[in-house]
């Protein structure tokens, strides 16, 4: 079986202890969402993914194609060669290049080259805001349309593996919304596996397969849509740290 | 026209791809030819050797600025001891000269080695640290290359080293005139070289790691090693720009071989002329340079420094982007 799989992981940051024994896994085609409020290491736990903060104890693992290969030690251009690419918090867009110099950057990446021009292609039919924009320096788009080049970009990498983490920060509601379509209709129409961190969790429930819940560094909670609809009370008392009515 | 060739249209500042970036190519490449050619002509027709030397340290700075501007400019790593990579590249000369008598392209050839070995060597202790720390080891290096070079008898130690290097070919009708075309010929080698490094995927690569190393990182750009290749062009480029002069003066000492005015020159030039384009370091290397030689006739040759130093801060203060800069915002082009 294909799969991004964490087992037993914890990390941080020079003393600080972050991630405590985190274990997940995300199965090829599946849509996980991680959720949280703020500080219970989301964004860390796929920062150790990315290879951007090395993990202390245990594994971060792509079984895929029968291989199996262990991500903890490797830096982050490699692992966006072994087919995860991230779209990260706040976008990381390279903002003194344009917006076809962003994507052309990332398709210039060994994986991303094979299939540079059909990918540049189908971004800029997907997304035309950037064909409009292509010239513009990305520092000087909107927060909606800088999401969508970050996501975009994290495409011309072309992964198996698309890591998301929360594309709603500081983005108005209805932008939102246009966020997560376009990530629900690219999961789709691109067959990728997403596991995306997001706390404002009622649209990501709602495309999920999975939901993980953390807290403390911890997974508190695990969600499957396999066991019926996700229940969004639930999932908010959990994030909340309410007991279960 | 299918929309995957119309993206690839679209994609327009692809280098060496569209018609227009095929013509700019071709006009620079021109222009490399007419300036060699104007060097030759020069060479035959001037009279006053003065000339032949004072054109010589204003060609040798602008290969030592573009050298410098490798790392310095595009990648945004500030090397304070490009006079190490010089000094290397002088001492190297200096020995092949005294063991063997070698040949000026075995000496420039073994001090770009060299230069490109000591690029890694320091790129690879010091690159994982960032800004001011990297810019404290690469004084460091200045020191530790010096104090190396002074421990060393067998090239002369502090009190320098009298060599005495092959000949001009006849040809050349002179050893100042063949300098001076030897001199020309790797400038204009390593402008080619920078504008390459700036219109190929490298240097759009360079651009967003100095941008956000993270952000490089997240599109996949192997920044680490990137930079360690920068390091390499930029450490072989300065150390090749110091080989010649070994040929020039039969006479070297550390105290020239790694003085603080090339280091102090290397990062003023690029910063004064404009960092991000090739255009910068050679405009900033001319101007400079050349009043520094007329000042240094009529004023004082101590006062060069001072010079240097007064429009540094200026420029630093007043158009952090250089002349390249100014004149972008006086046109109105996009600056990226």
């Amino acid at each position: 079986m294909n799969r991004l799989v964490i087992e037993g992981l914890s990390a941080g940051y020079g003393a600080v202890t972050v991630l405590r024994d985190v274990s997940i896994e995300v199965r090829e085609g599946e849509f996980v969402a991680l959720l949280g409020t703020n500080g219970n290491g989301k964004s860390t736990l796929l920062n150790t993914v990315m290879g951007l903060v090395k993990p202390t104890a245990g594994r971060v693992a792509l079984e895929w194609d029968g291989r199996r290969v262990d991500l903890g030690g490797l830096a982050p251009h490699a692992i966006v060669r072994e087919g995860i690419a991230i779209v990260p918090e706040g976008r990381r867009l390279v903002p003194t290049l344009s917006v076809t110099e962003n994507l052309l950057l990332a398709g210039s990446s060994p994986r991303g080259r094979a299939t540079l021009a059909d990918t540049l292609a189908w971004c800029f039919d997907t997304f035309p805001v950037l064909k409009e924009r292509r010239a513009q320096l990305a520092g000087t788009m909107s927060g909606g349309q800088q999401q969508l080049l970050a996501i975009a970009r994290a495409l011309m990498c072309a992964p198996t593996v698309l890591v998301i983490d929360e594309p709603s920060v500081g983005l108005a509601p209805i932008v939102v919304g246009q966020v997560f379509e376009a990530i629900a209709r690219l999961q789709e129409s691109r067959k990728l596996t997403i596991l995306m961190a997001e706390q404002s969790f009622f649209q990501a429930v709602d495309v999920a397969s999975r939901a993980y819940v953390m807290q403390h560094g911890r997974i508190i909670r695990t969600l499957d849509r396999a066991d019926g609809a996700i229940d969004h009370a639930e999932i908010r008392n959990a994030m909340m740290g309410v007991a279960a009515a | 026209m299918s929309s995957r060739e119309t993206a690839m249209d679209l994609a327009v500042r692809r280098p060496g791809r569209s018609p227009s970036a095929g013509r700019r190519s071709l006009v620079f490449a021109l222009g490399c030819v007419g300036v060699l050619a104007l060097g030759v002509v020069l060479t035959r027709t001037v009279e006053n050797p003065y000339i032949f030397f004072a054109g010589y340290v204003v060609i040798q700075y602008v290969a030592v600025a573009t050298g410098w501007n490798v790392l310095g400019g595009y990648a945004g790593y500030i090397n304070f001891g490009p006079t190490a990579f010089y000094g290397v590249g002088v001492y190297t000369a200096a020995f092949l000269v005294k063991a063997m008598g070698a040949p000026l392209p075995v000496s420039i050839a073994a001090a770009g080695a060299a230069g490109a070995l000591l690029g890694l060597a320091m790129g690879w202790m010091t690159l994982r640290v960032q800004g001011v720390y990297f810019a404290i080891a690469t004084i460091a290096l200045v020191v530790m290359a010096e104090t190396v070079v002074h421990n060393i008898d067998y090239l002369g130690g502090a009190s320098g080293l009298a060599l005495m290097p092959p000949q001009a070919p006849a040809w050349a009708g002179g050893q100042p005139q063949f300098m001076l075309m030897v001199m020309l010929a790797i400038a204009v080698a390593f402008v080619a070289a920078a504008r390459w490094i700036e219109i190929s995927a490298m240097g759009r690569a360079l651009r967003a790691l100095k941008a956000s190393e993270v952000a490089a990182e997240c599109a996949g750009v192997p920044t680490f090693r990137l930079k360690l290749i920068a390091c390499a062009i930029s450490g072989a480029m300065l150390a090749i720009a110091g080989a010649p002069y070994v040929y020039y003066a039969s006479f070297i000492e550390p105290g020239t071989a790694f003085s603080l005015a090339l280091s102090l020159n290397a990062i003023a030039m690029p910063l004064i002329g404009g960092k991000r384009s090739w255009v910068g370091p050679v405009l900033g290397a001319l101007l400079l340079a050349t009043v520094q030689q007329a000042a240094s006739v009529t004023i004082s040759s101590e006062l060069n420094i001072l010079v240097v130093g007064v429009v540094l801060i200026a420029f630093v203060a007043v158009a952090p982007d250089g002349i390249v800069g100014i004149v972008e915002k006086l046109t109105g082009r996009r600056g990226a």
